[in-house]
């Protein structure tokens, strides 16, 4: 049976998504890298793929410290992600402390950082099948060029940092794309059924509503 | 292209103003520079004089002008 786990990184307020099936498990933007393995030891579980929502430095910085930890956990990127992940200006380390001090957390030192480049490069809207779940990416530009939304089983939406409860998307960081995000994430966000589970990437998961 | 130049290019490329309106633009004094504005700026102008500005400068560059006396501290003189 599935069991699903949230991590939340204290300082970013970044959401990680530990979903578990038989003790292997997938891990979505491991953002952080102290919590996380207190929370795998815990229960047991070794993470077998590891899949990021977007490229940013919230959602990847715990990346290389799991794979340190699990060796045979695979991550999976698609290209444009996997460039992003490696570049301190689009993965955003590189204005980190300056944002946290513009959100209400001055004196915080952020190193810049980079990640090792995936261990598989994917199609932006793979389809992986893992434990009798496929997880189905969509590529969802706008908030960084390598945005992508994770299915689920169709049922539950993990979208990154769009569907925020009460924000809009930021859409001018370096690699945002205003253009992007109105012609093809914002009708595909519009598209998605009433009472999909939504796992954002910050704040709390919640089943869409239609208006 | 000049130093001069290349900076007032940054600030033309984001906030679409012409370049006699640059001397009096300050952060937040312009609804268009805002927190986000000012951080694609920085990153702009980090890439365009390969340079890395620290936090505290990024603070500190509260306007066109003191933008370039910042800029100073990395040996980009304008």
């Amino acid at each position: 049976m599935l069991q699903t786990v949230i991590s939340v990184d204290p300082l970013t307020e970044s959401n990680c998504y530990i979903l578990a099936e038989d003790k292997k498990c997938v891990v979505i933007d491991p953002g952080e890298s102290e919590q996380l393995p207190g929370i795998l030891g815990e229960r047991g579980w070794e993470p077998e793929l590891i899949l990021l929502t977007h490229e940013h430095c919230d959602h990847m910085a715990g990346l290389d410290a799991l794979r340190e930890t699990y060796p045979q956990a695979r991550f999976a990127a698609s290209k444009v992600c996997n460039d992003g992940i490696q570049n301190t200006r689009l993965n955003m380390s590189r204005i980190m402390e300056v944002y946290l001090y513009f959100r209400g957390k001055p004196g915080i030192h952020y190193d810049p950082i980079v990640c090792r480049p995936a261990d598989e490069i994917i199609e932006e809207n793979a389809q992986l099948p893992w434990r009798g779940h496929t997880l189905r990416l969509v590529p969802l530009p706008g908030h960084t060029p390598g945005s992508a939304g994770i299915f689920l089983d169709e049922k539950i939406f993990f979208s990154g940092d769009y569907l925020i409860p009460d924000e809009e998307p930021l859409l001018r960081f370096p690699g945002g794309d205003s253009d992007s995000y109105r012609k093809i994430t914002e009708p595909f966000l519009r598209s998605l059924p009433a009472g999909i589970r939504i796992c954002p990437g910050h704040g709390e998961p919640f089943d869409l509503q239609k208006k | 292209m000049t130093n001069l130049e290349k900076y007032d290019k940054a600030f033309i490329r984001l906030f679409k103003v012409k370049k006699e309106d640059l001397p009096k633009m300050k952060y937040m004094g312009d609804k268009k520079w805002d927190s986000m504005a000012h951080m694609d700026l920085m990153s702009d102008l980090e890439e365009i004089f390969d340079i890395q500005i620290s936090t505290v400068d990024v603070l500190d560059f509260t306007d066109y002008n003191k933008g370039k006396i910042v800029l100073g501290r990395y040996g980009v003189e304008i």
